[in-house]
């Protein structure tokens, strides 16, 4: 078996213009790097930050270009449970913020945000929960813990920290 | 919130940063003290990284997001030929605005560094066309670096800078939207805090030259570029698999490390040129590669430039031989297709999330209003947040930068000359009214044409993110326009639907007076992303009044509106709706309510 510091993970996110899908890109990225992983993302701007469906692509461990291809990622989460049929088609375990989802872990990261007062962390919540299933793919609590710190607005550390600690309590 | 940049003092250091933050912190490194741009996806924060690292770094740097990317060239090229190292950045359909500047600027040369930065757009993701800038670095006769991933982007912004000063030539560096708007570690170099005091040399066979010293230039141009070709020979930038075989790979940018990525997955082991600098190709490195192997595949976006300058293409094949798709971005699954490797199951076809005009947005009442008043008009648009308008309808043509009043003058005098009439409606945003509005309205009114030229002003370049407009140094539309001849001018908040529906009926009306001529409407609302309405009015819909017309969805638009799947009316999300209250205009049955005591405008 392959030491879990060196397994290469490939990661898709998909959701909707508007939902922080480039913030849990960037989370993702940071976390890892601060493992001293190799890592390179793809982030979606522009036009399709208006609402638009938006698809951001990690991968983590020795690679040269930030696209995964279809049916090869490790992992997918979908933000927005509209496009849970995309992440599905990616390959690898899904993660869905939705009460309820076929061929998906399905966690309702919603109501989870919306408890904590802030609807805005659905992604965070949603990010820690799939951390917390698959560890052998993502980044470990304490390096999520401390991207976030280092990412997030300062008034809204404490939230999104709840936010991936909830997530990943619901593992 | 952006992360802090480490101080860049040790080598050692390392940090995060998106593509364009890669380049921001090469051109710093390599002494930029000048840098300019014109905001454009995927270019835009290339400046905005210069600007947040000048600030974290306390660097002494000039920036300027200027009025357009021929402006911002020149003001760059200046610095440089004041001594100073300098760059400036765009989209690549901005270098085609810039293009004049850049093709002379090649012949005379510059003093300090000269880095020119246009962003291809491969796909094209937001971009009018998938046009290559590494050709028009061919066809300017200017070097180009082509780099595959941030850290790379970081390394040849630093060299592009040092290339140039050494040659005095203006150089390309050309990153495309999967270089820009990746993320990755980059390891950290030395910033070059070397002032270059600025100081202009008069010497008028060079800077001033007439087609006399023009001759001597060129030949000293392509002198430079034959002594740039031998140093790109045994450059490092191009990294050669020198292993014999049947088959290779030549490829750039973005394609080489998807290449890379999809042998390592398919467990191929096939040597690889990957071409760091594409212009002045290094010919007997690419010669001798090709000599190495019975047939080379060349796999570069979006255009073909290394292919082209390929002098024996007998074993080569790529997009010329229809071995590479001729158009679309070369994303990993393409590559591997082009490779032959198994082909993914097909892709369930997904439902489709069309990008929208954001609620509360002052372009979405303009086109209402516009439809209402003018519904017969030929809407000529332009480039920014309201080419969405085409969801309204609003939006029938969409050239490039300001081509909505100069095409609108041309949709007049063809009807003219035929000795008709017809209502034609130009809609341009503010940021593109200075960026190219200007000269196409003092054209029309020069031209005595007869239309409706809407500025939809939201006071800032909303669609890259905000930036800043000369709006914000004072610049009046309305002045402007009065300035150029214009006599029917008018401002209003497009909130003001009824307003709105009149005043676009009295501009058609100006157009169509004996005295009249070109009708300005000045639609002023601010961004509605920065500027949140100031008077919130919740709405409901009154289920009882609303008989599911989908009206509003129509000519209304706003995600906050959504069709309740089982009941068949209309609703309001109010997770999206930003109590703008513009939709309850908009219903023709009345059923959009201000919610029970909510403020009225006043």
């Amino acid at each position: 078996m392959i030491a879990r510091a060196e397994r290469p993970a490939q990661i898709v996110i998909f959701g909707l213009g508007g939902q922080g899908i480039l913030f849990l890109t960037k989370l993702l990225a940071e976390a890892a790097a601060i493992e001293g992983r190799g890592v390179i993302v793809s982030e979606n701007h522009g036009m399709s930050q208006r609402g638009g469906a938006v698809e951001s692509h990690v991968k983590i461990g020795d690679f040269a270009g930030p696209l995964v291809r279809r049916g090869r990622a490790d992992a997918t989460l979908a933000i927005d449970p509209a496009r849970l049929g995309d992440a599905r088609a990616f390959g690898g375990e899904c993660f869905a913020n939705a009460a309820a989802a076929e061929g998906a872990r399905a966690l309702d990261a919603a109501a989870i945000a919306r408890e904590l007062g802030n609807a805005r962390a659905a992604n965070i919540a949603l990010a820690g929960f799939a951390a917390a299933a698959r560890p052998d793919l993502f980044p470990a609590r304490a390096s999520l813990l401390a991207a976030l710190e280092k990412i997030s607005p300062p008034k809204a550390i404490e939230s999104n920290r709840k936010a991936l600690l909830k997530g990943m309590e619901s593992a | 919130m952006a992360a802090p940049i480490p101080s860049g003092r040790s080598s050692s250091e390392r940090a995060v940063l998106l593509g364009n933050g890669a380049i921001a912190r090469g051109l710093l490194e390599g002494g930029c003290e000048v840098v300019t741009a014109y905001p454009g996806t995927p270019s835009t924060e290339i400046l905005e990284e210069v600007i947040r690292q000048k600030t974290e770094l306390g660097l002494n740097v000039a920036t300027e997001w200027s009025v357009n990317e021929k402006i911002a060239f020149d003001v760059a090229l200046a610095a440089s030929m004041c001594g100073k190292r300098s760059a400036v950045a765009m989209k690549q359909v901005g270098l085609n605005v810039a293009s004049d500047s850049l093709l002379s600027a090649a012949y005379t040369g510059c003093l300090g560094g000269f880095v020119v930065v246009p962003a291809d757009d491969p796909g094209p993701h937001s971009s009018q066309t998938e046009q290559d800038s590494r050709l028009f670095a061919i066809f300017a006769k200017v070097p180009v670096l082509d780099p595959s991933s941030p850290r790379e982007a970081h390394a040849m912004a630093r060299e592009a800078m040092e290339l140039s000063e050494r040659h005095r030539i203006p150089v390309m560096l050309r990153p495309t939207t999967r270089v820009c708007h990746a993320r990755q570690p980059v390891e950290l170099g030395t910033i070059d805090r070397t002032a270059r005091p600025a100081k202009f040399v008069k010497d008028p066979p060079r800077w001033a030259a007439t087609p006399r010293y023009r001759l001597p230039l060129h030949g000293e141009l392509n002198a430079k570029l034959e002594a740039i070709r031998k140093h790109f020979e045994s450059s490092p930038l191009n990294a050669e698999d020198v292993r014999p075989g049947p088959f290779g790979i030549i490829a750039g940018g973005c394609a080489a490390a998807a290449v890379r990525d999809v042998m390592k997955e398919e467990g191929w082991d096939i040597p690889l040129l990957q071409i760091g600098t594409p212009f002045p190709l290094p010919v007997q490195k690419v010669m001798g590669f090709i000599a190495r192997h019975d047939r080379v595949l060349v796999i570069e976006e979006p255009d073909e430039a290394i292919e082209v300058q390929i002098p024996d293409r007998r074993k080569v094949q790529g997009r010329l031989t229809g071995h590479v798709p001729g158009h679309g971005e070369l994303t990993p699954d393409v590559i591997a297709r082009i490779l032959g490797a198994p082909e993914p199951a097909p892709a369930p076809a997904g439902a489709a999330f069309p990008p929208r005009l954001c609620p509360g947005c002052g372009h979405r009442s303009v086109f209402y209003e516009l439809r209402l008043a003018l519904p017969n008009a030929i809407y000529s648009g332009d480039i920014g947040c309201y080419t969405l308008g085409t969801n309204q309808k609003a939006i029938d043509t969409c050239l490039d930068m300001g081509s909505s009043i100069s095409l609108a003058t041309g949709f007049w005098r063809a009807h003219a000359k035929d000795g008709r009439d017809v209502p034609i409606v130009a809609i341009i945003g503010d940021s593109t009214f200075f960026h190219s509005g200007i000269p196409a309205l003092l054209n029309a009114v020069a031209a005595g044409a007869r239309f409706v030229v809407v500025v939809s002003d939201n006071g800032i370049v909303a669609m890259t993110g905000a930036q800043p407009t000369p709006a914000e140094a004072g610049a009046k539309i309305e002045e402007i326009c009065r300035a150029l001849g214009v006599k029917w001018v008018r401002v209003f908040d497009p909130y003001r639907v009824k307003d709105g529906i009149g005043l676009f009926k009295e501009a058609r009306a100006w157009t169509k007076a004996p005295e009249g001529g070109i009708a300005v409407v000045v639609a002023r609302r601010a961004c509605a992303l920065r500027e949140p309405p100031a008077v919130r009015i919740p709405v409901d819909v009154e289920a009882g009044l609303c008989d599911g017309c989908d009206y509003c969805l129509k000519f209304c638009e706003c995600p906050g509106l959504v069709k309740d799947a089982a009941g068949g009316k209309v609703t309001i999300d109010h997770t999206r709706c930003v109590d703008c209250g513009q939709c309850i205009e908009m219903c023709p049955s009345d059923a959009i309510l201000p919610v029970k005591g909510a403020m009225a405008r006043p």
